[in-house]
């Protein structure tokens, strides 16, 4: 804690994007997981869904800790997101690059995570943008142009660490010069 | 651009190139005092989309002129024995000097004068291409193709809308090991489909990095502060550690070339040149938007090692990657 407040980074995105992958690259401990069998096959093909949120945790030096957490995928799970989002430090989105919904997926994400979106602390990770017909990073940095966000956009893959790390790269980087309530002092 | 609109008249826009620091503070400075004494509204702009260029001697003659400029104000030291141009001013400035100046471009309007003296020297060749590609980005694509030979039997050819480029594989590595090529962009038929169409991105991109041999271009400004419009296509071009943490550094707040050297901690020449090179093909690729910065306002410093970032820094040191200098 610090402040009295959690020191966070949300992962956030449609069901099926990575999120738990993601996080379990990065957690030093095993993710806490709430998964169920995956009732809606036709969002994303895959065995387990997570229905209240990922959980895992990054141990530094000093005893402080950095907490992950994921949101839950299904949109009928979407009041959480508000409540994960709140107080984040900042946000990894991460959109399944070949669904046809994921410029709208992208909008309504972005809505919901609109300061830290706005306060230049939000990263996108495009996930299977080789598939054909898929959307590609310029196609959300143009959307991104439209609602005058300058933000960074990724291709990754999120079961290679390595792309994991370059999100958070690219998020530390705008966390350490976004305006926060410290700099103001 | 913070200028109100207390002018009602014409938009016209001006940039400036090649002053030295206090020139170009004085001369924002005289156009501030003028607003409002002058038939139009001048504003100051990105010169790759300005009307009217002032063009000081810190430039060495190197000046490419942008497509867009219509009239170049020649600046001078007062003291210097420079031949006199048609369209001069001289530093330091006088109001009414510079109140005479603004008038008699506005009695000119954009139109290139005929009288004029020549137009300035074209820049070095390794700008070439990227002044060409430049060009065409101020002009609304009609779908024509645009060809650059880079080696014997390896040539570039380019849209006209910049949105795709077509070349072989030995051109594109040309490129990225920094021979750009010296000449100039000539018409030609649509490339053959045995050459892959790529994104225009990734050529404007190599070009503004390889250009110039590292110098700032000249579209853009040492002592002007830019902001990141749009981040570059990480999704097409590899990210390197610095460009990442110069691209966050733009997104917060419009940043300055020499305070962007200051903040990444590249205070050799080196460090300095990949700064340029940043920048440069930021520029090309059309990302970045000059922001005025009021008289006197200086930038924040690097923020004080706070809780924040010392967290990240460990945060940093936890996940592997690099420090960063504060």
């Amino acid at each position: 804690m610090y402040e009295g407040r959690e020191i966070k980074i949300v992962f956030t995105g449609p069901m099926g994007a990575g999120k738990t992958t993601a996080i379990a690259a990065l957690s030093d401990t095993a993710p806490v997981a709430t998964e169920v069998h995956n009732a809606d096959r036709a969002s994303a093909d895959k065995d387990t869904t997570t229905v209240a949120l990922d959980f895992g945790q990054i141990q530094l030096d000093d005893g402080l800790v950095v907490r992950l957490y994921g949101t839950p995928g299904q949109d009928r799970f979407n009041f959480m997101w508000q409540i994960l989002g709140t107080g984040a430090l900042g946000v990894i989105l991460l959109l399944d690059a070949s669904r046809v919904t994921a410029l709208t997926e992208l909008d309504t994400y972005l809505a919901s995570f609109d300061a830290q979106a706005r306060e230049g602390r939000l990263v996108i990770g495009l996930g299977r943008t080789e598939a054909p017909g898929s959307l590609k990073p310029a196609d959300v940095l143009r959307r991104l142009r439209i609602d005058r966000l300058a933000l960074p956009v990724f291709s990754v893959d999120v079961r290679q660490r390595d792309d994991v790390l370059l999100l958070m790269e690219a998020l530390v980087n705008l966390i350490e010069v976004a305006p926060t309530e410290e700099s103001h002092r | 651009m913070q200028h109100t609109a207390a002018a009602s008249g014409k938009l016209r826009t001006y940039a400036l190139a090649g002053l030295d620091g206090d020139a170009g503070t004085a001369l924002r400075c005289m156009m501030d005092v003028l607003r409002g004494r002058v038939s139009s509204q001048w504003v100051q702009a990105d010169a790759s989309k300005a009307e009217v260029l002032f063009m000081g001697a810190a430039a060495g003659g190197a000046i490419s002129v942008p497509a867009s400029v219509r009239q170049v104000v020649h600046v001078k030291r007062s003291d210097d024995d420079a031949a006199g141009f048609r369209l001069q001013l001289d530093y330091p400035f006088r109001v009414f000097q510079v109140l005479g100046l603004m008038q008699e471009l506005e009695l000119d309007g954009p139109v290139a004068d005929p009288a004029a003296p020549a137009a300035p020297p074209l820049s070095h060749p390794s700008w070439a291409l990227f002044d060409a590609l430049h060009a065409l980005s101020l002009q609304s694509g009609s779908g024509r193709w645009w060809k650059v030979d880079v080696a014997e039997g390896e040539s570039i050819c380019v849209r006209d809308d910049l949105r795709e480029f077509a070349a072989s594989p030995g051109a594109i590595a040309a490129i990225r090991r920094g021979d750009v090529p010296q000449a100039p962009l000539e018409p030609c038929d649509p490339p053959p489909a045995s050459l892959p169409r790529q994104d225009g991105f990734q050529l404007l991109w190599q070009i503004g990095l390889n250009s110039g041999r590292g110098q700032l271009s000249a579209t853009l400004e040492s002592d002007t502060p830019y902001r990141l419009r749009l981040w570059p296509d990480f999704g097409r071009i590899r990210p390197e550690r610095l460009h990442l943490r110069m691209s966050a550094l733009m997104t917060a707040e419009a940043r300055t070339r020499d305070e962007l050297v200051a903040l990444v901690g590249q205070g050799d020449e080196a460090g300095r040149l990949a700064v340029n090179r940043y920048l440069n093909a930021c520029a090309a690729s059309g990302l970045l938007k000059p922001e005025h910065r009021p008289e006197r306002e200086t930038i924040a410093p690097p923020r004080p090692a706070g809780f924040m970032t010392g967290l990240m820094s460990k945060l940093r040191g936890k996940l592997g990657l690099a420090a960063t200098d504060h």
